[in-house]
């Protein structure tokens, strides 16, 4: 059997492919980042699309643009790798994702059945 | 010499650069330039000022990311081939300029003030020491 992922009352199905946050926040904290994320689900043409929202932190902030989005892209390609599906990464201002107030608030999900 | 620059993230998003000079505004503090990166979802916003420390700490309380980085300030006489007899000296040295940006000084309207951003602050300062050029310190920049 394999390790567990999550709890599958959390799990996201995008693009066909099962998704649980806790992956997701591994990815962000292996990564360095703060386990403050917020995750928008939504559908484009047809297409689900994954947008994982991260707060800047003063460790992860550099006064060069170039060494920020390589950052962001790395980020971008272990989410990738540990899910399977491509994510969009995007950096927010501090304090500007609410705090944690229970798991909802995590998962934004626009997507119209 | 060399002169601190405050580095601040904002996102890329109508109404953001307002709030952070909002913050300034409200505490006194004086620009005395301002330089903007973005980038697709954020930007990076450059700014001197007159009272470095009060303006980390505002910011800082107003929850924002902010970071010092060391620039050299250089007034460049406001003539005809002014920045280029001062970027000759830089590329003699092999002194890489990674961004710059400029404004021009009250009162003194003979010369420009050009702000680098360099990889070797104190190599570039050090080229520039028998040239007759005059690097800015902070005081000074804090008194234009």
């Amino acid at each position: 059997m394999a390790k567990p992922k999550g709890r599958t009352d959390d799990m996201l199905i995008i693009r066909g492919v099962n998704v649980f946050p806790s992956q997701i926040e591994t990815v962000l904290l292996n990564n360095g980042y703060a386990a403050n994320y917020q995750i928008v689900v939504d559908r484009v043409n047809n297409t689900d699309t994954l947008d994982v929202q991260v707060e800047m932190t003063p460790e992860m902030f550099t006064d060069n643009v170039g060494e920020i989005t390589e950052r962001q892209k790395a980020l971008a390609d272990g989410l990738k790798s540990m899910l399977g599906i491509k994510a969009k990464v995007s950096l927010v201002a501090p304090k500007s994702i609410a705090r944690s107030e229970g798991k909802a608030v995590r998962v934004i999900d626009k997507r119209k059945i | 010499m060399s002169v601190k620059q405050i580095s601040v993230f904002l996102q890329n998003k109508p109404g953001t650069l307002k709030q952070m000079t909002g913050v300034l505004a409200a505490h006194e503090i004086d620009m005395r330039a301002l330089s903007l990166a973005e980038t697709k979802d954020f930007g990076i916003a450059r700014i001197i000022v007159d009272d470095v420390y009060s303006a980390v700490n505002v910011l800082k309380e107003a929850d924002y990311v902010a970071s010092l980085t060391s620039v050299l300030v250089v007034a460049v006489p406001d003539v005809p081939g002014g920045l280029d007899q001062l970027l000759a000296i830089f590329a003699d040295a092999k002194v890489n300029i990674e961004y710059m940006y400029a404004f021009l000084g009250g009162e003194d309207t003979k010369h420009a003030y050009m702000i680098f951003r360099v990889a070797d602050t104190k190599a570039a300062e050090a080229r520039l020491a028998n040239t007759g050029l005059k690097i800015l310190t902070q005081e000074e920049i804090a008194e234009i």
